[in-house]
């Protein structure tokens, strides 16, 4: 299983690729293997938050929040170097 | 509006402070060609860019600009940790240090406070954008001296990955471009300012153009790719609000046939030469929603 920095890290890259296709998307919107590529990544991403907010904590102050108490505010803000 | 992600677009984890370092890094901060500018630039453009595909251009770079602030951010807040008053002393960080102790201040690197005189919105597509196309190669370069002055592989990651986005953006403005000038008088572009004059000639202009069947330097048809372009920008303009999908002309087929991905897995990913994470099984997003712990 992978831990926190692995996870977040899959994360990192699912979510540039989406980001990467998408302003690909703006300028191209016909473009099906782009689309295809955005989806692609999509999925993998959903499926990855989804895992690491269970695990976790929540992304963002929209995310599941999976405990009883109010989570956003425990793990690590991005700007601390990860140990 | 915005929701903050808590996590960086890139990774940044520096071992080794060095404040000299940071007063230079700084500079995409607040400085003439840093991240604050390029964010405030383009998320301000919008607003009067006539083309659906360039507003999005501009909303979504713009937005990755805020991303780009926060790392340049924790790479100096992560430079000038754990700084004892020799160190910030024989540095030269003394001068920022007696304004803004260790705080994250967007000024440019000779301390200059950010200003948007280094910025314009000029309400005329084609300025714009040209602007655009500059700012990012002046940040391009900026990274390209911040890479000259260290050798911390720490730093230069993000760095280096940095000055990638900003030729990416660059290629994105780029088309961004090319796509306003189709739509433009190809004669004489300057003719009209399309986002303050009736750009109902410019559309007439561009039908012709497309039944001529001239202007076909593109990979789609020029004619139904071309006309639906132009009936969405019509939708976008008209007064009955940006929300209806009504069209007025021919639809695009292709257009509507792109969006039926579903986020599976092909044999196709396994030779599109994209990259990574090819040998994942397959993930059907329809079946796997993950609502089944929502907690309401």
């Amino acid at each position: 299983m992978l831990n926190r920095c692995e996870l977040l890290r899959k994360i990192q890259t699912y979510d540039f690729n989406m980001q990467e296709a998408a302003l690909f998307l703006h300028t191209n919107p016909c473009n099906r293997r782009a689309m295809e590529y955005y989806n692609f990544y999509r999925c993998l991403s959903d499926r990855a938050t989804r895992e690491y907010e269970r695990r976790f904590g929540p992304l963002t102050n929209r995310s599941n929040n999976y405990s009883c108490n109010w989570q956003y505010i425990y793990e690590p803000w991005p700007w601390e170097r990860e140990e | 509006m915005w929701v903050y992600e808590k996590k960086l677009q890139f990774p940044v984890n520096i071992s080794r402070p060095n404040p000299q370092l940071a007063k230079a890094i700084i500079t995409q901060i607040g400085g003439p060609d840093g991240e604050m500018a390029a964010a405030m630039r383009y998320l301000h453009q919008r607003y009067t860019m006539p083309l659906r595909e360039v507003r999005a251009i501009l909303t979504d770079i713009g937005t990755e600009e805020l991303a780009h602030l926060e790392m340049v951010g924790a790479i100096v807040y992560q430079l000038t940790r754990n700084l004892s008053i020799d160190e910030i002393r024989e540095a030269g960080f003394d001068q920022y240090f007696v304004d803004h102790t260790t705080g994250v201040y967007p000024q440019g690197a000779s301390g200059t406070a950010f200003s948007t005189s280094v910025l314009q919105s000029k309400g005329d597509p084609i300025a714009d954008l040209m602007e655009n196309l500059a700012a990012e190669q002046k940040a391009r370069a900026t990274y390209e001296n911040i890479l000259r002055l260290t050798d911390d592989p720490e730093v230069r990651k993000p760095i280096e990955f940095l000055r990638q986005r900003e030729i990416v953006h660059f290629q994105r403005f780029g088309e961004a471009l090319r796509l306003l000038q189709r739509h433009l008088n190809s004669c004489n572009y300057y003719q009209e300012n399309a986002s303050f004059d009736d750009v109902r000639g410019i559309e007439i202009e561009r039908n012709t153009c497309c039944r001529s069947g001239r202007d076909q330097d593109r990979d789609d048809a020029c004619c139904e790719n071309g006309h639906d372009r132009i009936c969405r920008w019509n939708e976008g303009r008209s007064r009955d609000g940006g929300y209806g999908n009504q069209r007025n002309g021919e639809s695009c087929e292709r257009e509507r046939s792109c969006g039926c991905g579903n986020g599976r897995n092909t044999d196709y990913y396994e030779n599109d030469g994209y990259g990574s994470e090819r040998s994942i099984d397959s993930c059907d997003r329809d079946t796997d929603c993950g609502c089944e712990n929502t907690i309401l």
